[in-house]
């Protein structure tokens, strides 16, 4: 299979209503916002926002309307650490999605992550498919045929 | 330096930078133990460590090689001067030291790791406490060479 191929197969289907899945990025390396950018889009995603540490990210968390789908979180953040925004966020909308995505693995700060509600932990560093998994599995979507095909 | 608490570092850099950089071909030397301070070859992010040990990570390459490794990182060609060529290096210490630190964490020392600090041009020096002088190890990829200096001591306080 191409590269093309596989980058076709790996998209994500549009919402009930026509328009595609929607992301908040909460990072503070340019870096990562770029790169997560770059995969969430190449799957048919739409990046509504980047806040550079947890502060912003509430601050506009709190004026968009609709929310997004998923929220992405760093977790050592200046201003505000995603564990905190984390906490600020499910306050705000108890039913939002988010995913931590960080370099610490150590067990207390999952753990801390998950008993707050952040149900998925991706580590960096990570690469398309690790992302692409999470999201289809956050969003309840079937992985489908088009993993299967890749095995073949 | 105890050769259980240098290994995480070396085995973390390898791991990451075949994850990232999608290089089958890394090798690395074996650790070596520095008389002086490490002199930067252009580019080094340090990150400081606190906890039951404490000290620095040296994380540092030339210009030509930190923008290689930003390029294949970013999916672009970059230059030199390019700010998102220090923020992807300093990104890659950091998941480089995150991995190692959760690995001595699971062994029973708890550190914590300091937002990476970049020092840049060449021949900088950074000194280390007399009780811990720098151990550095060479990683080669196909972006160039790695190296990586620790200068680590442990609190046996109570």
């Amino acid at each position: 299979m191409t590269d093309l191929t596989r980058e076709h197969r790996r998209q994500l289907p549009s919402k009930d209503d026509g328009t595609s899945y929607s992301f908040m990025i909460v990072d503070d390396s340019e870096f990562m916002v770029n790169n997560l950018k770059r995969i969430l889009v190449s799957f048919g995603g739409r990046v509504l926002v980047a806040a550079a540490d947890g502060l912003q990210a509430v601050v506009d968390y709190e004026s968009m309307d609709p929310k997004p789908d998923i929220v992405t979180m760093d977790i050592t953040m200046p201003k505000m650490g995603g564990i905190e925004a984390i906490k600020e966020i499910l306050a705000r909308n108890p039913a939002q999605k988010i995913v931590v995505v960080s370099a610490m693995g150590h067990k207390d700060i999952i753990r801390q992550a998950i008993v707050l509600g952040a149900k998925y932990f991706i580590v960096k560093p990570f690469v398309r498919d690790d992302i692409y998994r999470v999201v289809r599995k956050i969003l309840d979507l079937k992985i489908g045929s088009e993993e299967e095909g890749d095995v073949a | 330096m105890k050769e259980h608490l240098l290994e995480p570092f070396a085995d973390s850099t390898v791991n990451v930078l075949r994850r990232t950089l999608a290089d089958e071909t890394i090798s690395r030397s074996a650790f070596e133990s520095l008389n002086g301070p490490h002199v930067s070859h252009g580019m080094a992010v340090i990150i400081g460590i606190s906890g039951t040990l404490q000290g620095h990570i040296i994380f540092d390459l030339d210009g030509k090689t930190a923008t290689a490794m930003a390029s294949v990182m970013n999916e672009e060609t970059l230059s030199e001067s390019d700010d998102i060529v220090h923020s992807t290096i300093s990104e890659l210490a950091n998941m480089i030291v995150g991995h190692a630190t959760s690995i001595l964490s699971a062994n029973g020392y708890r550190c914590d790791i300091s937002p990476p600090t970049f020092v840049i041009g060449p021949q900088a020096r950074v000194l280390a406490h007399r009780d811990a002088p720098h151990s550095a190890v060479a990683i080669n990829t196909r972006c160039g060479t790695v190296t990586i200096s620790i200068a680590l001591i442990e609190d046996n306080s109570p």
